[in-house]
C-alpha cells in the first residue's frame, strides 16, 4: 500500500517506529490521567503539607501539623485501622466466597451463565439504594433479626446495622464480582488436560484443587484480593450508610473534615494517608505472591 | 456392531486373560451418540490402538476407559475388576496428552513425582524411582528444569515418565505425538515402543495416524462414527480390509466397482464397470444375492508394464496421467476408459524406464493382493452427524 503514496505523505507515520506510534496512541490516555488525576493527587498531597486550619482560619506554610494531628489523636488511628482490618477482611472473606463461584464459571457447565449474572447483579443497583436494603435487613427490626426471632435462636438480638460486621457483610456483596471475574478468568487458563493429568496421576477432586487449581489461580486471586482490598478501604457511600458515625471508615472521616468542618489541609492529610495505606499494603502483597508465582507463570501463560 | 478379537486374529496364544476388557460400552450426550455398543480386549503387555476419523468416538472411548467420562451404558474391567465405580484417581493408569499436560508450577521432578506423592508411595520411595524413571526416558539431568524451559519432545518424556513412574495397569496414549514434527515423531514412537514391550505395558494408544498406529501397535481398532468397523492384528488390518472404509483408511487403496460374475469358495471374479474381470478374495464372506462388490488393491501391491505388453491375471490398461518422483517410490497416477484415477506405487528402479504422461501402460497386481468387499451400506443420517467427539 505504502508505494501508492507519494513521498512525505501521511504514511510518514510509519517511519515513526513502533516506540513513536505506541507513545501517540497512549497519549490521551496519559494525558487525561495527568490532567484529572495524576494533578489533583499531587495538590491534595501538596495541600496536606502546605495549610493548616488553626482556630477556624486557614494558615498557609510548609508544615507537618495535619499529620502530627492524625498520628496523635487515638481516633483517627483506630479508624484507619478499622479501615484496613474491614478491607483485609472484606477481601479474604470475598476470597473464600469467590472460589466456589469461580470454579463454577470457569467450568462453563449449565449453570455458569446464571452464576455470572448472580455475582455481578450487585453493580448493577444504585450504591445508595443497595446499602438501604442492607439497612433494612440488618436493622434491628429487620429481616435478619426477625428470622433469628422467629427460629428462637436470638431474641432481641442486638442489630449488626451501624457495626462494622454490617460495613463487611455490604462490602463483601458488592465487590465479590471484582474478585470472582479474575479468579474464573485465571481457572479458565488451567487447561483440562493438566487436571485429567493429575486425576489419572491418582489426585483426589481435592488435591487437584489443592495442588493444581489454588496455586495455577493464584494471579487471578491476586488482582481480585487486591481490588476488593483497595474498593473496600475507599469507599465512601456503604460504609456511610451501614456504619454510621458508630463504625466510621476513613472515608467518612475525610468527607467530614472537608464537608462539615470545613478543614481542608486535614482532609487532605487523611486522604494521603489513606491512598499511602492502600499502595503500601498492595505492593507488599503482590510482591510477595509475584516471587512465589513467576518462575512459572511464563510456562502457565504459553 | 459387537466386535472383539477372535483368537485366530492373534497369531501366538498367550496364556492369561485379557487385561483390559470393554463390553457394550456406550456414551451418549441426549440424542447424540458418539461412541455406539463397542466391545473389545487387549491382552497384557498388547498395544491396541483406536484409529479413527476426529469425530469417531475413539477419544471418548479413551476417556471412558480413564474415568475421565462416565460412560452411558457398557462394562469396562481391567483383570476381571468392573471399573465402574473406581474413580480415576483409584484407577492407577497412566496417561499421555496431545498437549502433555504437565503440572506447569512444578518442575520436572515434581511432575514425574506427582502420580507418587498422590497414590501415597513411601517417602524414601519416591526419589529413587523418579530418577529410574527419568533415566528411562533419557531426562536425568533436566530433572530441576520447568516443564516451559523444554521441548515439546522433552516434555512428552517427562509425561512419559510421570506415567509410568508408578507402574500403571494401563497406559493410555491420546494422540501422544501429534504436535511433534516427522522425524522427532517417528523416533519417539519407536522409543515407546521399545519401553512399552520392555515393560509389559498393556497399551491404548488413540491417534488418526494411520502410520503411527501400524508403527506402535500390535492390534488396531479402526472407529468410524462411534463404531469399531473393524479390530485384528496390524498387518491384518492392512493386507484384509473388511471395508472399503478401512481400506481406505489404513493405507490407500484403488477400488473398483464392479459385478460377481463367478464364486469359487472365498474366491470371486468381479466384472469391473471398465470391462475388465478380475480376480479377488473375499474377507468377509459376500451372501449370494449381493452381486455389486467393490475390489481393492493397494497401489504398492501393482506392477507397471510398459505399453505392447501382455496383460497377466488382474490387471487394467490406462493413460499415464502425472509421474511423480519420491525418492524410494515413484507414484504413478493411470486414468482408466471410464476415467476413474488409479495410483500405482513402484519401487524407483523397478521400471524398464519412467512412463511417460498421455501413454498406455498396463497396470497388473497379484490375485491375492485383490481383496472383494461389498459396498459400503451408506452411513445413516443420525450417525453422520452425531459423531462429535
Amino acid at each position: 500500500m505504502t508505494h501508492a503514496i507519494p513521498n512525505g505523505g501521511s504514511l510518514q507515520l510509519g517511519r515513526l517506529g513502533h516506540k513513536t506510534v505506541g507513545l501517540l496512541l497512549v497519549s490521551p490516555a496519559a494525558l487525561f490521567l495527568l490532567a484529572f488525576f495524576i494533578i489533583p493527587n499531587l495538590l491534595l498531597v501538596a495541600y496536606s503539607f502546605t495549610a493548616q486550619m488553626r482556630d477556624g482560619v486557614l494558615v498557609t506554610g510548609l508544615n507537618l501539623e495535619n499529620y502530627r494531628r492524625a498520628f496523635e489523636v487515638d481516633l483517627y488511628w483506630r479508624v484507619l485501622l478499622r479501615t484496613v482490618r474491614v478491607a483485609v477482611t472484606a477481601s479474604v472473606v470475598a476470597a473464600f466466597f469467590a472460589y466456589p463461584l469461580a470454579m463454577v464459571i470457569s467450568q462453563r457447565g449449565r449453570f455458569a451463565k446464571i452464576v455470572t449474572l448472580v455475582v455481578v447483579a450487585p453493580l448493577l443497583v444504585n450504591v445508595v439504594i443497595r446499602s438501604y436494603a442492607w439497612a433494612q435487613l440488618l436493622s434491628r427490626q429487620g429481616a435478619l433479626n426477625w428470622v433469628l426471632d422467629q427460629a428462637g435462636i436470638a431474641e432481641n438480638a442486638p442489630q449488626l446495622l451501624y457495626t462494622e460486621w454490617a460495613v463487611l457483610i455490604a462490602s463483601v456483596h458488592v465487590f465479590l464480582p471484582f474478585l470472582v471475574l479474575p479468579l474464573a478468568s485465571a481457572m479458565e487458563k488451567v487447561p483440562s488436560t493438566v487436571v485429567d493429568a493429575a486425576r489419572v496421576a491418582g489426585a483426589t477432586p481435592f488435591a487437584v484443587f489443592r495442588r493444581i487449581i489454588l496455586p495455577l489461580s493464584l494471579p487471578g486471586l491476586v488482582v481480585g484480593m487486591s481490588l476488593v482490598f483497595s474498593l473496600t478501604a475507599a469507599a465512601y457511600v456503604t460504609p456511610q450508610i451501614l456504619g454510621g458515625n458508630f463504625a466510621p471508615l476513613v472515608g467518612t472521616l475525610i468527607e467530614q473534615q472537608v464537608l462539615s468542618l470545613n478543614d481542608w489541609p486535614f482532609g487532605a492529610a487523611l486522604a494521603t494517608l489513606l491512598i499511602l495505606t492502600v499502595l503500601t499494603v498492595n505492593l507488599v502483597f503482590l510482591k510477595a505472591v509475584e516471587r512465589r508465582t513467576s518462575s512459572w507463570t511464563a510456562g502457565a501463560r504459553e | 456392531m459387537q466386535v472383539s478379537i477372535s483368537p485366530n486374529h492373534v497369531p501366538e496364544a498367550r496364556s492369561g486373560s485379557g487385561l483390559l476388557s470393554v463390553r457394550n460400552l456406550t456414551k451418549s450426550y441426549g440424542a447424540l451418540t458418539v461412541v455406539s455398543d463397542v466391545s473389545l480386549t487387549v491382552e497384557r503387555g498388547k498395544i491396541l490402538a483406536l484409529l479413527g476419523p476426529s469425530g469417531c468416538g475413539k477419544t471418548t472411548l479413551l476417556k471412558m476407559i480413564a474415568g475421565l467420562t462416565g460412560p452411558s451404558a457398557g462394562e469396562i474391567t481391567v483383570d476381571g475388576e468392573p471399573l465402574g465405580g473406581v474413580p480415576t484417581h483409584r484407577r492407577r493408569f497412566g496417561m499421555l496428552f496431545q498437549n502433555y499436560a504437565l503440572l506447569p508450577h512444578l518442575n520436572v521432578m515434581s511432575n514425574v513425582a506427582f502420580g507418587l506423592e498422590m497414590q501415597g508411595f513411601p517417602k524414601a520411595d519416591i526419589q529413587p524411582r523418579v530418577y529410574s524413571a527419568l533415566s528411562r526416558v533419557e531426562l536425568s539431568e533436566y530433572a530441576k528444569r520447568m516443564p516451559h524451559e523444554l521441548s515439546g519432545g522433552q516434555q512428552q518424556r517427562v509425561a512419559l515418565a510421570r506415567a509410568l513412574v508408578y507402574e500403571p495397569r494401563l497406559l493410555l496414549l491420546d494422540e501422544p505425538f501429534a504436535a511433534l514434527d516427522k522425524k522427532l515423531r517417528e523416533s519417539m514412537q519407536l522409543e515407546l515402543r521399545s519401553i512399552c514391550n520392555q515393560l509389559e505395558l498393556t497399551t491404548i494408544l488413540v491417534t488418526h495416524d494411520q502410520d503411527e498406529a501400524l508403527t506402535l501397535a500390535d492390534e488396531i481398532a479402526v472407529m468410524r462414527d462411534g463404531r469399531i468397523e473393524q479390530i485384528g492384528v496390524s498387518r491384518d488390518i492392512y493386507e484384509r480390509p473388511r471395508t472399503p472404509f478401512v481400506a481406505d483408511f489404513v493405507g490407500k487403496s484403488n477400488f473398483f466397482p464392479g459385478t460377481v460374475v463367478g464364486r469359487d469358495g472365498s474366491m470371486v471374479s468381479v466384472r469391473t464397470e471398465d470391462g475388465v474381470t478380475l480376480q479377488a478374495e473375499c474377507v468377509v464372506p459376500i451372501d449370494a444375492d449381493v452381486d455389486t462388490v467393490l475390489a481393492a488393491v493397494r497401489p504398492e501391491a501393482i506392477s507397471l508394464l510398459p505399453p505392447g505388453t501382455a496383460p497377466q491375471g488382474n490387471h487394467a490398461v490406462g493413460e499415464i496421467r502425472q509421474v511423480v518422483f519420491r525418492g524410494s517410490t515413484i507414484t504413478t497416477i493411470l486414468a482408466l476408459a471410464d476415467n476413474a484415477e488409479f495410483v500405482c506405487s513402484t519401487p524407483a528402479g523397478s521400471l524398464e524406464r519412467l512412463p511417460k504422461v498421455g501413454e498406455r501402460w498396463v497396470a497388473c497386481w497379484p490375485v491375492s493382493r485383490t481383496i472383494a468387499m461389498p459396498q459400503q451400506k451408506p452411513q445413516s443420517p443420525e450417525n453422520r452427524t452425531n459423531a462429535t467427539a
